[in-house]
């Protein structure tokens, strides 16, 4: 039976990625959490540091 | 998957160990059973095996799981074992009777079970709780664990946002204050406040040290000196007190002469020293001969007379003792203070002038004079110091005063600087939680809607068969926006659309409604080995909803692995008995009385004609049950044909026409054209016009005529008669009834001809049987 709560969580998190409130590259990592309903406040927090860190120049382009 | 056999053991009502063998030609199976003969047993057992659900159990206010076995039944007892095409599957019941343990734990049949209760539930409950009854199918609860963290990572994000909003405002609000009371220096207060956070105050800090160290040092020398006077003043009193005491042992020596000090310590000693023997015969001194208790007696009554000069010698012996510890006491106290003077000169010496007198009273003091002495020496100058000493002080006073100043500005400049710093991220952070948030919110909604709106045509198509023409439909299920999970119903009925159907359908239309919304979702989430369990949710319907509701389950049949029926409703298990519904597609248990003693007892039931080819074929021949059997089904068949062809019978109350009747009401012109086509299978099993065979009815109906006496003259009634009706005429009479029926009745499904797809015909579920015409000729 497909698991429901996975499928939505795949649909989150694309909206998520589309809204660049997140970065692609964790969005796996995060989609297998919430599908689990594993995902806790902190991971939310640290993927939305992840984006935040991508936007500031990097410390050799800042160079 | 095919089901082949379920065996319960101790389970609830199978206090014996039950069986049920499916019938894997069919993949509905009928339990058929009065209340409390062990339906939901049945029902609950594959619930228990098959997930994590307790089935009807939970339907209880209180549950107590105690029951869940049979009663006085140890949990190692209980075992559930399903066997299938696809493997075996068992539960146990673990020692303390409250989990089932699965082996194997994957790979197991889905089962949904569907229960009046959720009907009820779907149907009744508020928007809010009704969301609750569709959890089994559209369960998203870990997305929304996901979603609830989220909330609070909005607030903590949110809260972080304020708490360094509010700590700029009080740094940056205190260095304004520091600023102004400084004369606002510089440009501005945060330019003032980079340049103060930025000096070196090491050098300040060390001084404050430094007159730190004399001013403790002082203090320290202050409370020596302090214990110093206080016991000399001790020293002196215990001086004094042991003078008074002496001068009244003189006193009282110059009024009696005869006392002597000498003599009463001897005779005290004597005292002790006769005491401490066992006996005495002689005075230890002048040898005369004295008993013991006469010398104790004799030097007792002289003691007594020195009373009072004892007690001045005692006194006296004890002030002598505390003069001496008091001068003990104060020689420590001098050599105490003396070291901490030491200490404190070595600290204060830098900071006093070469001429300052107290500095050369103090270099004065030299090792060769008591401790007493330097005491002495030391002391009368010691409070010369004190302004000396209150000077450093306010000194180290105002130092300090600078150094926090220092700090102050530092410490919230920097607070200001770093949290302006963090400022930034928070406030992104935020944004992006509170982003978050609505993204998943929405998308959950907008999915669990397009899951629901998914299932709508089916939901309609399913409501549209069981009540064609009655202008009810529109069903639409959707989330309420701006409230959580809150489950919105809504049909149409007649001219209205979008109502309530709470408000306006009947009770049995509400019960369908809820029925086709659950199947449409059961039907969605199969995977190809779900097992529906339809536990006793029809409870009464009239003939025409049940035909529907039947013809929806059948067709439906083939998106399901299986389909279990549980029912107590009789008109539900006849519609199939007497072939009015696809009997060739259901197996039917039938459940027996129920006791503790014997457990669920079951058995195969069969329908009407199957029982009369047996009691046709049997070599025991009951002619009596041969004639009952043939009545009933010909009344059945008859019935049919009367109700597809609206044939003329008087109105009765009740429709309870006899056969004669039936037999009768069938008009000479329809009879005449009356026939079936009994069609062949291609090559792909599908019924073409292929070695079609025609047979009339109006001759076995002509025979069946004269035969049909015997029904009551035999298999109904008592009397002279049916004494006289051969054996020959009962096997006929059953064998034309058997051979009138097989004519009519589908070889694949068991059901009569009852659909008009063509417009000119009557034809069976499978196009198998034909039947003409379509109505009696004018």
């Amino acid at each position: 039976m497909e698991d429901i709560n996975k499928k939505l969580s795949q649909k989150i998190l694309t909206a998520l990625v589309d809204e660049k409130v997140i970065v692609s590259e964790k969005s796996s990592a995060l989609q297998n959490k919430l599908s689990e309903g594993k995902l806790k406040d902190t991971d939310w927090i640290a993927a939305f540091t992840e984006t935040y860190n991508s936007t500031l120049p990097k410390e050799n382009e800042a160079k | 998957m095919k089901l082949s056999k379920l065996k319960i053991q101790k389970f609830r009502g199978a206090s014996q160990p039950l069986v049920v063998e499916f019938d894997s030609t069919k993949n509905i199976t009928m339990l058929f059973g009065e209340n409390g003969m062990g339906k939901s047993t049945i029902a609950d057992s594959l619930v228990c095996l098959c997930t994590d659900k307790l089935g009807s159990i939970s339907d209880k206010s209180s549950i107590d799981k105690d029951f869940i076995r049979t009663l006085n039944a140890k949990p190692a007892e209980v075992l559930i074992k399903l066997v299938t095409d696809k493997g075996t599957f068992e539960a146990k019941l673990n020692n303390a009777g409250t989990v089932f343990t699965k082996n194997p734990t994957e790979g197991l049949p889905a089962v949904r079970h569907l229960r009046r209760s959720q009907i009820i539930s779907l149907i009744d409950s508020e928007p809010s709780k009704r969301y609750e009854s569709l959890k089994d199918y559209i369960d998203v609860a870990n997305i929304i664990k996901g979603e609830d963290e989220l909330r609070k990572a909005v607030r903590s994000t949110t809260a972080d946002v304020e708490t360094i909003r509010k700590a700029i405002v009080n740094a940056e609000l205190t260095l304004k204050n520091s600023w102004e009371a400084e004369g606002s220096p510089n440009e501005t207060f945060h330019e003032w406040a980079k340049i103060e956070a930025s000096k070196d105050i090491s050098q300040q800090q060390s001084i404050h040290k430094a007159y730190n160290d004399v001013i403790n040092s002082w203090r320290e020398l202050e409370s020596k000196r302090v214990e110093v006077v206080k016991g000399n003043r001790a020293y002196s009193a215990s001086i004094a007190e042991t003078e008074v005491a002496l001068k009244k042992i003189t006193e009282i020596e110059t009024q009696n002469s005869l006392l002597d000090g000498t003599l009463l310590n001897l005779l005290v000693e004597a005292q002790t020293f006769i005491s401490a023997k066992e006996s005495i015969d002689t005075c230890p001194i002048c040898e005369r001969p004295e008993s013991k208790d006469k010398l104790l007696s004799q030097i007792s009554t002289r003691v007594e007379t020195m009373k009072e000069f004892k007690a001045a010698h005692d006194n006296y012996k004890i002030k002598k003792q505390t003069k001496e510890q008091c001068e003990s006491t104060l020689k420590t106290f001098i050599k105490s203070f003396i070291e901490q003077l030491e200490v404190f000169i070595l600290k204060l010496t830098p900071y006093l002038k070469p001429t300052d007198a107290t500095l050369l009273s103090i270099n004065e003091i030299n090792d060769g004079i008591s401790n007493n002495d330097k005491y002495k020496a030391v002391n009368k100058n010691l409070s010369q110091l004190v302004s000396s000493i209150k000077e450093l002080e306010d000194q180290a006073g105002k130092i300090l005063k600078s150094i926090n100043q220092h700090n102050l500005i530092k410490q919230h400049y920097n607070t200001s600087v770093t949290n302006r710093q963090k400022a930034a991220k928070a406030k992104y952070l935020a944004a992006a939680a509170e982003k978050a948030l609505q993204v998943v919110e929405g998308t959950r909604k907008q999915f669990i809607d397009d899951e629901l709106a998914s299932i709508s045509k089916d939901v309609e198509a399913f409501y549209q068969n069981m009540h064609p023409d009655e202008q009810l439909g529109g069903i639409k299920l959707f989330l309420k926006s701006g409230v959580k999970n809150s489950l919105e119903l809504n049909a149409d009925f007649y001219s209205s659309t979008s109502v309530t159907p709470q408000s306006l359908y009947s009770e049995s239309h509400l019960d369908t409604l809820g029925i086709c919304i659950f199947m449409a979702l059961a039907k969605k989430y199969n995977n190809g080995n779900t097992i529906l369990i339809l536990d006793d949710v029809v409870m009464s319907v009239d003939e025409n909803h049940l035909d529907r509701f039947i013809n929806l389950l059948h067709t439906e049949a083939n998106n399901f692995a299986h389909i279990l029926v549980t029912t107590h409703y009789r008109p539900w298990k006849d519609r199939y008995r007497y072939n009015r519904a696809p009997t060739a597609q259901v197996h039917f248990i039938e459940l027996r009385n129920w006791k503790l003693e014997t457990g669920i007892r079951l058995q195969n039931s069969k329908i009407d004609i199957q029982e009369l080819r047996n009691a046709l074929d049997d070599s025991y021949y009951d002619r009596q049950r041969i004639s009952n059997l043939a009545g009933t089904i010909l009344e059945n068949t008859l019935d049919f044909l009367s109700v597809k062809f609206q044939c003329r019978l008087a109105r009765k109350v009740r429709q309870d026409y006899v056969l004669k009747e039936l037999l009768d009401c069938i008009s000479s012109k329809l009879l005449k054209v009356l026939k079936v086509q009994h069609l062949g299978k291609d090559s792909a099993g599908v019924y073409q016009i292929i070695d079609t065979k025609e047979f009339e009815i109006k001759p076995i109906i002509e025979t069946l005529k004269q035969l049909s006496a015997i029904r009551n003259q035999v298999g109904a009634h008592y009397n002279f008669d049916g004494s006289l009706v051969s054996d020959t005429d009962v096997s006929e009479f059953g064998e034309k009834v058997y051979e009138f029926a097989k004519l009519l009745i589908c070889p694949d499904t068991g059901s009569f001809p009852d659909r008009n797809k063509s417009g000119s015909y009557h034809e069976t579920r499978t196009g198998s049987i034909r039947l003409y015409p379509l109505v009696e000729p004018a």
